[in-house]
């Protein structure tokens, strides 16, 4: 059995914001696990945790508790970094260089010696910005910028890719070539640990998806597991439905329902959907038509927006 | 390590030679040294030591100018921009970003300020006036001052705002040329608590006035050399403490 890349266990931080040192509980028990070679999605809406449990990954910030484990290592390990790439929220980079100097002090940070020049220009033209080789990154629009950042967080060809919300400031195209970039890197054997509001590009690209709300996660798990548990039932029905059967829908919270005429439209929740062949036996005893009985998969964007 | 803090110090100085700022002090420079020859024509019988003066004067005051506003923005605009993050998730210590900076800041410094102090020299040759040791014996007691002052500036950025830093430096400044006369003080005072205190203080800040040659300058009297040594190494003494300091900040911080 493979070890996990990473491995959190009741991973918190909490802050002291401001003069009056308030309290702020940012990660509140983060637990999880990536298998090497996954694509992993995190998401949650803003200030949820994406961000500071990213950093305590790439040893930004310290957890005030819980355990962490990185490629084997006990908390975040200056061997791990060797072999980890990562791409920040939003970044800039110093504007008096050039598209080339900056990739070359990156990697010299990464301590590549042999062919460097080669790496540089190999990284350039993967993100597109060849053309752009030695323009000074003061003249670059947002999106080139992200590009670059992509290729510095590439450049020492890591194990392991933490990106912050990397298709932000992108157009369609530039957002088709980073998920580009992140397929090629999943075939290479490489693990992407990855936070994103795109939730399409979520759903498309993720092998593993976990939702994380006021610093703790809620549900961790494949696409499949996660949407199939939010899969609603809607029918559609014909007739004068009786007082007594509207007061039965009304009774279930996991029940939607709405009349127009005489057609009357229900959604079933997961949980309500065990009962669907009672309530259809219930509706064709009272003489109503079933008009339309479907299965609903729900989206990520659901899963995101529930309770948000 | 060395690849590393090569590549801190060559984008601290690539970036420091192609800040828009540097050109604009540069014709200032120039400027002051033009107008300290017209100071010189309305000295009598002054004209070298005026124009001597107060073109040391101006190096020594560019090389603190300079050091605070390299050593204060640098690493707070690294912090600012979040181009921090993708430098520490990198295989690099927090301390080498401190010393790779700080060797950056060394080499810009040294470039500004011999490249003033090159055309000081023209200026002085243009105008027949002796050219002699004491004036390469002040640059580089100018430098090693501008070192510290850029070691303060980077500590003090580690844990402050940028305004903040360039405060505190200033203050840091003021009171190491302060040094000798706290220590005075020091020994007027009948206070035991107080004398603690500006005995500490004298003990903890550099003392600038070793630095301060400007009185050979302006005579064009010769400096021992044994002087200039022992300044060199209190300032370099200074410089490894205030990195030290700067290095285990940088170490305990975090970078929310």
């Amino acid at each position: 059995m493979t070890e996990a890349i990473i491995e959190l266990k009741d991973l918190c931080k909490t802050f002291y914001a401001g003069f009056r040192r308030k309290r702020v509980d940012a990660v509140r028990g983060v637990s999880l696990k990536v298998e090497p070679g996954e694509i992993f999605g995190l998401i949650g809406p803003n200030g949820a945790g994406k961000t500071t449990t990213i950093k305590m990954l790439t040893g930004l910030i310290r957890p005030t508790s819980g355990t962490m484990k990185l490629m084997g290592y006990d908390g975040f390990d200056r061997r791990c970094s060797q072999r980890l790439g990562y791409l920040p929220e939003v970044s800039y980079y110093y504007e008096s260089l050039t598209a080339f100097e900056i990739l070359d002090f990156y990697a010299k940070l990464y301590g590549i010696q042999k062919d460097r020049q080669k790496t540089v220009d190999y990284w350039l033209e993967r993100v597109n910005m060849s053309h752009a080789r030695n323009k000074r990154l003061g003249q670059f629009s947002k999106g080139m910028q992200q590009r670059i950042g992509l290729a510095q967080a590439l450049i020492g060809d890591p194990e392991l890719v933490i990106l912050d919300e990397p298709q932000s400031g992108l157009d369609p195209i530039g957002r088709r070539d980073v998920a580009d970039i992140i397929r090629e890197c999943q075939k290479k054997g490489k693990t992407i640990f990855f936070s994103s509001h795109i939730l399409p590009d979520v759903e498309r690209l993720c092998d593993r998806v976990g939702v994380i709300r006021n610093g703790q996660m809620e549900v961790v798990g494949t696409l499949h597991e996660l949407l199939s548990s939010e899969k609603n039932i809607e029918i559609v029905l014909r007739g004068k439905a009786e007082p007594a059967f509207i007061e039965r829908l009304k009774g279930d919270a996991d029940v939607s329902f709405s009349q127009k005429d005489d057609s009357l439209s229900i959604t079933l929740g997961p949980k309500a959907a065990a009962g669907l062949s009672d309530l259809l036996s219930a509706a064709i005893g009272q003489g109503l038509v079933v008009e339309h009985v479907m299965e609903r998969g729900a989206d990520l964007e659901a899963l995101f927006t529930k309770k948000g | 390590m060395w690849l590393t803090l090569s590549a801190f110090i060559s984008q601290t100085f690539k970036e420091a030679i192609r800040n828009k700022i540097l050109y604009g002090i540069g014709f200032f420079a120039v400027a002051i040294f033009l107008f300290s020859l017209v100071l010189g024509e309305l000295s009598l019988y002054e004209q070298e030591r005026v124009i001597r003066d107060v073109g040391m004067t101006f190096i020594m005051l560019m090389g603190v100018v300079l050091a605070i506003y390299t050593g204060v923005g640098l690493l707070h605009r690294e912090i600012d921009r979040r181009i921090i993050y993708t430098i520490l998730s990198k295989p690099v210590r927090r301390y080498q970003v401190i010393i790779g900076r700080f060797l950056g800041i060394a080499c810009t410094l040294f470039v500004e300020l011999f490249a003033m102090f090159s055309v000081f020299l023209v200026l002085l040759a243009v105008r027949g006036m002796s050219i002699d040791v004491t004036l390469f014996q002040a640059v580089w007691l100018t430098y090693v001052e501008s070192l510290v002052v850029a070691a303060a500036a980077l500590m003090f950025s580690t844990f402050s705002s940028a305004m903040l830093s360039s405060l505190m430096s200033v203050g840091f400044v003021i009171l190491a040329c302060l040094n000798p006369q706290i220590g005075f003080y020091a020994a007027q005072s009948k206070e035991m608590e107080i004398r603690a205190m500006m005995r500490g203080a004298q003990f903890l800040l550099p003392n600038f006035g070793h630095f301060d040659v400007s009185t050979q300058v302006s005579y064009a009297l010769a400096i021992p050399g044994s002087h200039v040594f022992w300044s060199s190494l209190h300032g370099l003494a200074y410089i490894i403490v205030l990195i030290c300091v700067a290095s285990v900040i940088m170490e305990k911080r975090d970078f929310i």
